[in-house]
């Protein structure tokens, strides 16, 4: 990690509410981001981790804002993204790129995979069709799809061959940011080990960063560098990922974790967590996970832990750590 | 404990397609012995969900297509059943949940009163019984104020909780099978281990056998007992649980393990092990092994004769020249 240099991209209170569609509490706000914080460098990979309905999927929208926060910056190289109108957003949206779980649903079944390589760089002003060939052969190369499947339509592929094609198309203007959506959930183990060592050699090799979402403790342990836990919108943890896989300090990132089916031990040696998540709109205060922590303490249901860093790099947002 | 409660037998599915039939499930045999979870692992289009729904023929004809095979359950074959007993046979002595619950609850109808209309469809009760066992049934899968829920529609329900529903419902009958087809996959973590516990528990109170199919071998060691490993429509390996983790015969089964990265640990930031190469699109199969394309033991015989599934240690068994002769 290049400690001296700016960050990459830093997100600072980044907040999305949604209007709540319950008709009990019509008119209140869903916190689905709630005061988010975190920056990410160059070439390096922050996971974002949770439960679905957690926020990981529309923080990382509201990054690339695909959809528009409601309050805090998003600086990337020092340009705050929220300020600047969608002309001048679009030299940046060259420079950031997402990939999405589903790739048949992200590429269009009527066009063939050289038409959607090529329209990257036809929208970015790049129309001279000789140049557009030359890097549509080197998006080929790095991915390792080959020219015969250029011709082909998105339904001739199987689920790993349609993520290459999305990875390349993410890469065709030369990212420095990829947001990666549950890049490998869709695919078979097998498949999804290629996948993964795509993505590393992408980072190491072009320094790309990657904001990547997963459920997936494993993969997110393989790929990320650093690790944010999220719960209820919140970031209950984040740290490096030696760190928080040695030692997890919030009492959900450590259920998480046991949670993973593991290979190596049967079922009857981990706890169970009971409960489900709330709504993000029916608790008010108090700590989001008081209802299934199994070390909760009376001061928990009173007020809302803010996130502390406990050791260099390791935050956590519990009253107990 | 030995004993067989299904049996199926050399048995063989095919989809006609233009292309001439594309044969899902080559040929498998396999039992399920009384009060144990089996589960059947393999990658999408393996055949694992196809044999499945071929035990309840619900496999959609046409364009499928059971070719040959027996499924044997008690005295009875399974395969020459009147659409009759087959009704009898579905739900009462075999049941099904599926991975996308949501998918299988009618939505316009509350949760109560779907479970309710299964009970009055397959056992001669009153209904104000049946609403009495329905709540049972929706407190044994530890669903909570199960009166208050039944109330509910499924939407309004999380995919935990319809997963529930979906268990209590494929229970009401007390089946002697439960045929699970990724009944977690697309929970989160957490829910994913009630889901995965409550399954173990009534296993172990009731005696229920269950076919669990997954591609997760995570989920297969939390539970199963056995595992079948099938590779484009061929078992190629069959272990009881802990031998298959410790000791995989198979290059395939091998290459599975290997790949995930939960393995991988301590092994700093290396590349993961993957398998290259794809499964082999249903028509497009090798000759020889089907495996030996992908496979990195492969040798020249691999590639023309294709090898029988044998017993390599007690119980343990494989289909592959490599793992016979010993490693």
């Amino acid at each position: 990690m290049k400690k001296s240099l700016a960050p990459l991209l830093e997100v600072k209170h980044l907040q999305k509410n949604f209007h709540s569609k319950n008709s009990s509490n019509a008119g209140d706000l869903l916190k689905a981001v709630d005061d988010i914080s975190f920056d990410l460098n160059e070439g390096e990979a922050l996971g974002l981790v949770g439960e679905s309905g957690c926020g990981k999927s529309t923080t990382a929208r509201a990054v690339l804002r695909l959809i528009e926060p409601s309050a805090g910056e998003v600086l990337y190289k020092g340009v705050d993204l929220l300020k600047l109108r969608s002309e001048e957003m679009r030299p940046l949206r060259k420079e950031m790129q997402i990939i999405f779980q589903d790739p048949l649903a992200s590429l269009n079944p009527k066009r063939r995979i050289r038409d959607i390589l090529a329209e990257p760089f036809t929208i970015h002003g790049m129309k001279d069709i000789d140049c557009q060939q030359k890097n549509i052969a080197e998006l080929l190369q790095k991915t390792g799809l080959s020219k015969e499947q250029l011709e082909r339509f998105p339904h001739e592929f199987s689920g790993g061959q349609l993520q290459r094609i999305g990875i390349a198309r993410a890469l065709a203007l030369k990212p420095r940011l990829i947001v990666a959506d549950e890049p490998v959930s869709a695919l078979d183990v097998s498949i999804q080990a290629q996948i993964v060592n795509l993505l590393s050699d992408l980072k190491e090799n072009e320094g790309i960063a990657f904001l990547f979402i997963s459920h997936d403790m494993g993969v997110v342990e393989h790929f990320c560098d650093r690790v944010a836990v999220m719960y209820l919108g919140k970031i209950v943890e984040i740290a490096t990922t030696e760190s928080l896989y040695a030692r997890p300090l919030h009492p959900y990132t450590s259920a998480l974790m046991a949670a993973v089916p593991s290979l190596k031990d049967k079922i009857k040696d981990r706890t169970v967590i009971t409960g489900e998540a709330l709504d993000a709109s029916d608790f008010s205060e108090g700590c989001a996970f008081y209802a299934r922590c199994p070390i909760k303490e009376k001061q928990c249901e009173e007020k809302s832990p803010p996130l502390k860093e406990i050791s260099p790099n390791h935050k956590v947002a519990c009253h107990l750590s | 404990m030995s004993v067989d409660e299904l049996l199926v037998k050399n048995l063989k599915v095919a989809f006609s397609s233009p292309e001439g039939d594309l044969v899902a499930v080559n040929g498998i045999s396999f039992q399920i012995k009384k009060g144990e979870i089996l589960a059947l692992v393999g990658e999408s289009g393996c055949g694992k969900t196809v044999s499945a729904l071929s035990i309840l023929r619900l496999i959609p004809d046409p364009p499928g297509k059971i070719i040959e095979g027996e499924i044997r359950l008690g005295e009875r074959d399974l395969l020459r059943l009147s659409p009759k007993e087959l009704r009898d046979l579905r739900g009462n002595e075999i049941a099904m949940i599926f991975q996308d619950p949501l998918a299988s609850l009618n939505p316009v109808l509350t949760i109560g009163e779907q479970i309710i209309e299964t009970l009055l469809r397959h056992s001669k009760i009153s209904r104000a019984d049946a609403r009495k066992r329905t709540e049972e049934l929706l407190r044994r899968v530890e669903i909570p104020s199960p009166a208050e829920k039944m109330k509910n529609y499924p939407h309004q329900l999380s995919g935990g909780m319809r997963q529930r529903v979906m268990i209590a419902m494929a229970l009401s009958c007390s089946p002697k099978i439960l045929i699970a087809d990724e009944p977690t996959t697309a929970l989160d973590v957490l829910i994913q281990l009630q889901i995965l516990e409550l399954l173990k528990q009534l296993k172990e109170e009731t005696g229920l056998s269950i076919l669990l199919i997954t591609h997760d071998l995570g989920v297969v060691r939390a539970i199963a007992q056995r595992v079948l490993v099938m590779y484009a429509g061929d078992i190629v390996e069959v272990s009881p649980i802990d031998e298959l983790m410790e000791n995989p015969l198979h290059p395939y089964t091998h290459g599975l393990i290997e790949s995930l990265p939960s393995q991988s640990k301590g092994k700093s930031k290396s590349r993961l092990p993957a398998i290259p190469g794809v499964v082999p699109p249903p028509g497009q199969r090798p000759a020889g092994c089907p495996f030996h394309p992908r496979c990195a033991k492969s040798e020249t015989r691999c590639g023309t004769e294709f090898p029988e599934l044998k017993e390599i240690e007690p119980g343990h068994w494989a289909r592959c020249f490599v793992a016979e002769r010993g490693r």
